[in-house]
């Protein structure tokens, strides 16, 4: 699948794309449809949307990115801040000529990104799509916890089987176990305490969809749809046969509602974005 | 409690198969140089000290000492995986060579330098018909 | 003619990034290459000997380099014992300069051992062939060959887990005087002893990280080194040693360093209680340890107490390490480069605010494979004018 790095705040950041591939040092093709920029959790990488993106890609210009300290970018550590992982966003995208993007989020640093990023450049992000929602505080003053005493050598690292629906096939978690590895636990605890640090100011005034997984647990189930009454312009919608992990679960169905959501919101779907 | 150690098969060259085949028997094989005395392992086709061809091969005691020993938690090699915590020593032989083996069929916490140990052979099975075995030992 | 005091390193440079998942082992030491020669104030077109070594480079390797750098040196050396190499690679650039061979020795490494995840410590080592089947059927890890060492150091002579976490601490001070360290947040003993035991006796924060890394030396003699930008570091004595389980079950404890540090320090005409500071390979802390025992810093058995009381931290009598270390700043594998790297820096003031005050005279030790079973041992002392 094309990839390429391209230097953002000096790190190497490895971007994954589709369509035509372009010279090295150029930006990605996104000529198709709307772009639409996917945003990994804390501890993910870009290759997670593989499958969303091969769905997305026949109407639409899908790129993914890999944080720093994450997956296939460089850096050590995650940026210290959400705020500081929105400027990138936009740094980046901006610096391709990207107007206006699409953000799809993954798990509740990928929406707090994305929330960020479209509260500070009012007018410049189309449409937000929110999958595998919001953590309450409780769950990540632990997660920070747990990891903690990995990168202080305490305990070792374990992969996470939960969050998925009963029938998701062994295949998704194999490959969800390959892209977990990528990252050290060092990046993964400094992007959850950037998490924890941050809170949303005024809510972006941008059409927005939360999917909540038919299996998913009611601990993120319940904060999304908190966040969805906060927002002005957000609907919810259920994603059937999948738990939190709706990107790998369920790429085609999630790319589905995705391009129907684009085109039931002004302007989305036609010509450059 | 952990799975047993999986030993990876050993393969021999003309230098070494008296040595595996001789695990195979439930023996530890070690060579002696007929011209200057010296007793040697890793077997060679020569002797490294005075590098006579002359060498006979005996079937040792299988008694020995444990010299060190660490017991080890993390590897993720196949076959040593599941078995950890498992024990890696060396254990100095009756006859004076050192060798690198494990410490089985014992708890790793029982484990002291200067323990008595015996020669205990794993045999394995192999496509290609040899009959080698891995010598490793246990508490006296 | 004895190569004393003739030879110089003219030119470092140690490469940054602790993490290039988008560089090859090959540009990272180009990168570093170009470092060196401006570090120098020469150019590629200058070098005509060429020393390298990585993990990855196999026979021939050293000409596939010389293809990637558009190179065609006079004298050729991918030597390769391990970690310690490069330390061996400055010591045979004098030798070859010395002879005629050529006039100025470009030693490289570089390796992407971080991104490309190798398990370095704790895979399975030991192939499947006729020797390695001595080894490889009962688990040993680099972690664990370690381990048998230190399990028998502190049972010979009662040396504890808490004096083998100083030498960590240390490392780890020193680390946060360094910008590109990969570990920077100081620790203490009990950080060290509540990491996880890998392999009785050591704990995790006993052994070396793992990253990317790179770095480049520039020998010349000394004659034309004082004509380049930076003061020479000269080599005033060198060493090199193997041991292996050879016959008659030697002292497990003995390293190579006591071999090729007697050849030095004799060489040198130098002894260790005039070291002003010391670059001792640190895979691990009983690496350290074992190392300053048998090159004479101390006797067999006082490394715990040597170690201890803040004797080997900047501003005591023999601060080691001053980079960080393997135990802190970077470990691609094979470390040998960084310990000439800091040494160098160091002799010419350059070691900002990790600068050892007054230092004139420094041991480097390289150690390569693993103590407790083959290992090689390269040692130089080295001085200013």
């Amino acid at each position: 699948m094309p990839q390429k790095y391209t230097t953002v705040g000096g790190v190497a950041t490895l971007i994954h794309h589709r369509g035509p591939t372009t010279l090295p040092g150029t930006p990605p093709d996104t000529s198709r449809g709307s772009t639409i920029l996917c945003l990994h959790d804390a501890g993910g990488n870009g290759n997670q949307f593989a499958a969303l993106m091969d769905a997305l890609a026949a109407d639409h210009s899908p790129v993914a990115y890999d944080q720093p300290g994450h997956g296939r970018s460089g850096g050590l550590d995650a940026l210290e801040s959400v705020d500081a992982m929105a400027g990138q966003l936009h740094e980046l995208a901006s610096g391709w000529g990207v107007s206006a993007p699409v953000l799809v989020a993954n798990g509740s640093l990928g929406a707090a990104v994305a929330l960020q990023a479209a509260a500070a450049n009012p007018g410049w992000v189309k449409a937000l799509v929110l999958v595998g929602g919001a953590t309450d505080s409780a769950d990540i003053e632990a997660d920070i916890a747990q990891l903690a005493a990995i990168t202080s050598g305490k305990a070792r690292r374990e992969f996470d089987r939960s969050g998925y629906a009963p029938d998701t096939d062994r295949s998704v978690y194999q490959r969800a176990f390959g892209d977990w590895v990528k990252t050290d636990p060092r990046a993964t605890l400094g992007a959850r305490r950037a998490q924890a640090a941050w809170s949303l100011g005024s809510a972006p005034d941008v059409p927005t969809l939360i999917v909540v997984g038919e299996h998913e647990d009611a601990a993120t189930a319940e904060p999304a749809k908190t966040l969805a009454a906060r927002l002005p312009k957000a609907a919810v919608e259920t994603l059937a046969g999948a738990g939190r992990h709706g990107i790998v679960e369920q790429p085609e169905a999630l790319a589905a509602m995705i391009t129907a959501f684009l085109a039931a919101n002004a302007g989305a779907g036609n010509g450059k974005g | 409690m952990m799975a047993e150690i999986q030993h990876p098969l050993p393969n021999a060259s003309w230098e070494t198969r008296g040595y595996w085949e001789g695990a195979g028997r439930g023996e530890i094989v070690l060579q002696r140089c007929r011209s200057c005395g010296t007793v040697q392992h890793k077997p060679r086709g020569v002797c490294a000290t005075c590098l006579s061809g002359d060498i006979e091969h005996f079937a040792a005691s299988g008694q020995g000492t444990v010299y060190t020993f660490t017991v080890t938690n993390q590897n993720m090699a196949k076959g040593f995986a599941e078995a950890c915590p498992y024990v890696m020593a060396y254990v100095t032989l009756e006859e004076g060579p050192r060798v690198l083996t494990n410490i089985v069929g014992c708890d790793p916490d029982t484990v002291i330098i200067g323990m008595k140990v015996k020669a205990d052979f794993a045999t394995q099975e192999r496509d290609d018909g040899e009959a080698f075995a891995v010598p490793r030992f246990t508490p006296v | 003619m004895s190569i004393a005091g003739r030879f110089a390193i003219a030119g470092v440079y140690e490469h940054p990034s602790r993490f290039s998942p988008d560089k090859s082992e090959f540009q990272i030491m180009a990168e570093c290459a170009k470092g060196a020669l401006d570090d120098a104030g020469l150019q590629l077109s200058d070098v005509d000997g060429l020393f390298a070594a990585s993990m990855t480079m196999g026979a021939m390797g050293i000409i596939d380099l010389a293809e990637y750098l558009n190179l065609k040196p006079n004298y050729l050396d991918g030597t390769n014992i391990g970690g310690s190499s490069f330390v061996a690679h400055v010591i045979h650039a004098s030798a070859a300069i010395n002879a005629g061979l050529c006039d100025v020795a470009l030693v490289l490494y570089g390796s992407t051992a971080a991104s490309s995840s190798m398990a370095i410590g704790t895979g399975g080592r030991g192939g499947a062939g006729p020797a390695e089947s001595f080894i490889s059927p009962y688990g040993m890890t680099t972690v664990g060959s370690y381990a048998l060492y230190a399990q028998l150091h502190m049972n010979r002579y009662g040396t504890t887990s808490e004096q083998l976490a100083e030498i960590a601490v240390a490392a780890r001070y020193h680390a946060s005087m360094n910008p590109n360290a990969k570990m920077r947040q100081p620790i203490t003993v009990d950080d060290v002893m509540s990491s996880r035991v890998i392999s009785t006796p050591l704990h995790l924060l006993d052994c070396c990280i793992i990253s990317d890394g790179g770095g480049a030396v520039i020998v010349t003699s000394l004659e034309r080194a004082r004509d380049l930008r930076k003061k020479p570091v000269i080599v005033l004595g060198a060493g090199e040693a193997a041991v292996h389980q050879e016959i008659g079950s030697p002292d497990l404890l003995t390293i190579a360093a006591k071999q090729s540090g007697a050849k030095a320090f004799g060489r040198a005409g130098l002894t260790p209680a005039e070291m002003d500071f010391a670059m001792l390979y640190d895979s691990f802390t009983i690496t350290v340890l074992a190392t300053l025992e048998n090159l004479g810093f101390c006797q067999p058995g006082e490394g715990g107490d040597f170690v201890s009381g803040g004797r080997i931290k900047l501003g005591g009598e023999l601060p080691l390490n001053l980079d960080g270390g393997g135990l802190s700043s970077n470990h691609p594998g094979m470390r040998g480069i960084f310990l000439v790297i800091e040494a160098t820096k160091q002799l010419r003031g350059e070691g900002d605010v990790r600068q050892v005050q007054g230092a004139r005279l420094a041991c480097v030790h390289g150690t390569g494979g693993t103590i407790g079973d083959k290992h090689s041992g390269a040692t130089l002392i080295l001085g200013v004018e």
